[in-house]
């Protein structure tokens, strides 16, 4: 069987991530282990029905309760995902930001050109660890992604 | 507001940020410091706004369990557009 190819996306609201096939069709039911970034695993099976549905299509849509994680939303940080179909499996790592980045659109809001300078200077200094965690995200740069992510909750 | 009034909101924003750009990077080729100052204080605030808005438009599909509402979405658009009305093409300090 070819190696499983797959793609994570988080939602904006935390409360989900939608996982899609990116390789060819898989037939066989797999197994889904989530590693959180407090080295917590959970797991899920992706039954037929999920693959006919959705997984081989626009993506299947996994909630926190779904996967029985520990709370509503996922928290920040770099999250392990490992599809295994007992012949093959594969991992990929992602980083979650939903929940810091939701915050920092929020503050920036606020955000006008009449305000005190100081004001200002944290808005965008927020913004610019934002971008960092996506640039770091698109690197592969995890502890580039945790280092900025620690800032930014510390900012909160 | 539908999410192509909002992309068509963002599109308009961007077009007209753009010129504004052509009209600062004039001002900073003829060494008009006073003016690129001022002009470089409300592009960095349209900038952030797009940066909103395109995070409000790609969060669409969760924008019900989002804690920032249309109002305040609508908000950063009229602060965006009063940026945009009120660029002046020169500065005197």
């Amino acid at each position: 069987m070819a190696t499983i190819t797959f793609n994570v996306l988080e939602s904006a609201d935390a409360t989900y991530f939608t996982i899609v096939n990116m390789g060819s069709n898989v037939a066989t039911p797999l197994t889904l282990t989530v590693t959180d970034p407090d080295s917590v695993t959970y797991n899920y099976t992706i039954t037929a029905g999920d693959l006919l549905n959705s997984f081989n299509g626009l993506g299947l849509k996994i909630t926190a309760a779904t996967l029985g994680y520990s709370a509503t939303k996922f928290a920040d940080g770099i999250y392990q995902f490992t599809l295994n179909d007992s012949v093959d499996n594969s991992t990929i790592y992602e980083g979650f930001n939903a929940v810091i980045l939701q915050d920092g659109m929020k503050s920036a809001l606020s955000y006008r050109v009449y305000l005190p300078k100081a004001t200002k200077d944290y808005i965008l200094e927020k913004m610019l660890y934002l971008n960092n965690l996506s640039y770091a995200a698109s690197v592969g740069a995890t502890d580039k992604f945790n280092e900025n992510l620690e800032i930014l909750q510390n900012m909160r | 507001m539908t999410q192509l009034d909002l992309q068509n909101s963002i599109i308009s924003i961007k077009i007209e940020t753009l010129d504004l750009y052509s009209i600062y990077f004039n001002r900073r080729r003829i060494g008009d410091e006073v003016s690129v100052k001022n002009q470089k204080e409300f592009l960095v605030a349209l900038d952030l706004y797009i940066q909103i808005l395109e995070y409000y438009d790609n969060s669409w599909v969760d924008k019900d369990n989002l804690d920032i509402s249309e109002l305040e979405i609508q908000n950063v658009i009229e602060a965006a557009v009063a940026l945009l009305r009120t660029f002046k093409t020169s500065y005197y300090g």
